[in-house]
């Protein structure tokens, strides 16, 4: 029996890689929460929520430098902090988007290259659309993974990756015409 | 648009994502010594090798009635100590756990249910069937327990490891062992018909109280 289950274990360098990403972000998931949740107590319930979501998909995550990691712990703490937020006051919260905003990308947009269009696309999207798409499209997550990550059922799940892609169709469509 | 210049699109994004936190303010950020140890305990348990299966406490459940539907025959055998005096139980132990057995012919659980229960926890699930009685309970902060009942000839294996268990009598009658594991604490009890245990987060009083709440006459 003990045999059965050793053999489910996880590898050793998941946990590893938990540990590491640990101690190398634990301070800047805190400091995501606090921007947020203005609360110590609930900014340390935050760390924790976002560390076991990581044992949950590491997964996922770990072939990927610590640095690409950073995306991912954004994403999750912002919707940890969304969570804990709506059983605290008991009400729909807006996203936490409006405190970091990212700049649009700079330049003449006859010579802006498709990452750039699509980066100010992805910048300018709604988090409930751009979450789903960047864990699955960027990490690899199936849409069933993203919404249990995102506390989603994957039929809602899959609506927001096909309006995504929509949003991004027709944002590029509209930077391929032709200016004046 | 491919795939390949959205995900370059998204390392651009998370790229800029960055430039926008002041990373001096994030250096001055510290977690409070409970949190540090909280997380540190965290970390430990995801080494184990049984982590995956247990982390939730709906794994927890499942791998409980797993055990008992795959009970192997095992040998068993004796612990004097346990032996002697009126403990009826079976324990075999090995190198990271223990196998508590009730020997005797099983008879259909007639489930008993506590009437204690700590304050801050709910009934969130009952699973039953003629071989097992099983409910599990939550309450804040990701603290949960179960509490289950099983018919004589049916085994709970445990995981011992790191730690010792001793012997506690329940409802002064009711010969029990009780030990705690990685945060987690371990009451398993008999009554002379059933056998009972209590595992979870939670602490011993509410342990011994739950299963003292299943003899309190009304």
């Amino acid at each position: 029996m003990l045999l059965f289950y050793m053999s489910l274990a996880d590898s050793p360098g998941e946990k590893t890689t938990v540990e590491q990403i640990y101690q190398q972000y634990k301070k800047l998931i805190k400091y995501i929460a606090l921007s947020r949740l203005k609360n110590e107590p609930l900014a340390e319930e935050a760390v924790h929520e976002v560390m076991l979501a990581v044992i949950v998909h590491v997964k996922k995550l770990k072939d990927r430098p610590l640095e690409e990691i950073k995306g991912f712990l954004y994403l999750v703490t912002r919707n940890v902090c969304n969570d804990i937020l709506r059983k605290e006051l008991r009400r729909q919260t807006e996203d936490i988007d409006d405190l970091w905003q990212v700049p649009q990308s700079n330049g003449d947009p006859q010579d802006r290259v498709g990452e750039l269009v699509i980066l100010d696309c992805i910048a300018a999207m709604p988090a409930i659309y751009r979450d789903p798409l960047e864990l699955t499209a960027y990490y690899g997550f199936t849409a069933k993974e993203a919404a249990k990550l995102l506390h989603i059922s994957p039929v809602a799940c899959r609506k927001r990756l096909e309006r995504a892609r929509e949003i991004l169709r027709k944002q590029l469509e509209k930077g391929e015409e032709p200016h004046e | 648009m491919n795939n390949k210049q959205l995900r370059k699109a998204f390392e651009l994004y998370h790229q800029k994502l960055d430039q926008t936190i002041d990373q001096a303010e994030v250096e001055k950020v510290t977690l409070s010594e409970e949190a540090e140890q909280k997380n540190e305990r965290l970390l430990e348990r995801q080494k184990r090798f049984y982590y995956s299966l247990v982390n939730t406490a709906a794994k927890r459940v499942a791998c409980t009635v797993a055990v008992l539907f795959l009970a192997v025959t095992v040998t068993t055998f004796s612990v004097e100590a346990l032996r002697e005096g009126l403990i009826h139980f079976v324990v075999e132990l090995f190198d990271q756990g223990a196998t508590v057995e009730m020997p005797g012919e099983p008879d259909p659980v007639k489930p008993r249910i506590p009437t204690y229960i700590p304050e801050g926890y709910r009934l969130a699930s009952h699973t039953r069937n003629p071989q097992t009685d099983i409910r599990l309970y939550q309450g804040r902060d990701h603290k949960n327990f179960q509490f289950s009942q099983h018919p004589k000839g049916t085994n709970i294996s445990v995981y011992t490891e790191n730690t010792d268990y001793r012997t506690v009598t329940v409802a002064e009658q009711h010969e029990g062992i009780l030990f705690e594991n990685c945060g987690e604490l371990f009451l398993i009890f008999n009554d002379g018909n059933y056998m009972y245990a209590v595992i979870g987060t939670l602490s011993e009083e509410d342990a011994m109280k739950i299963a003292a709440s299943l003899f309190e006459t009304r």
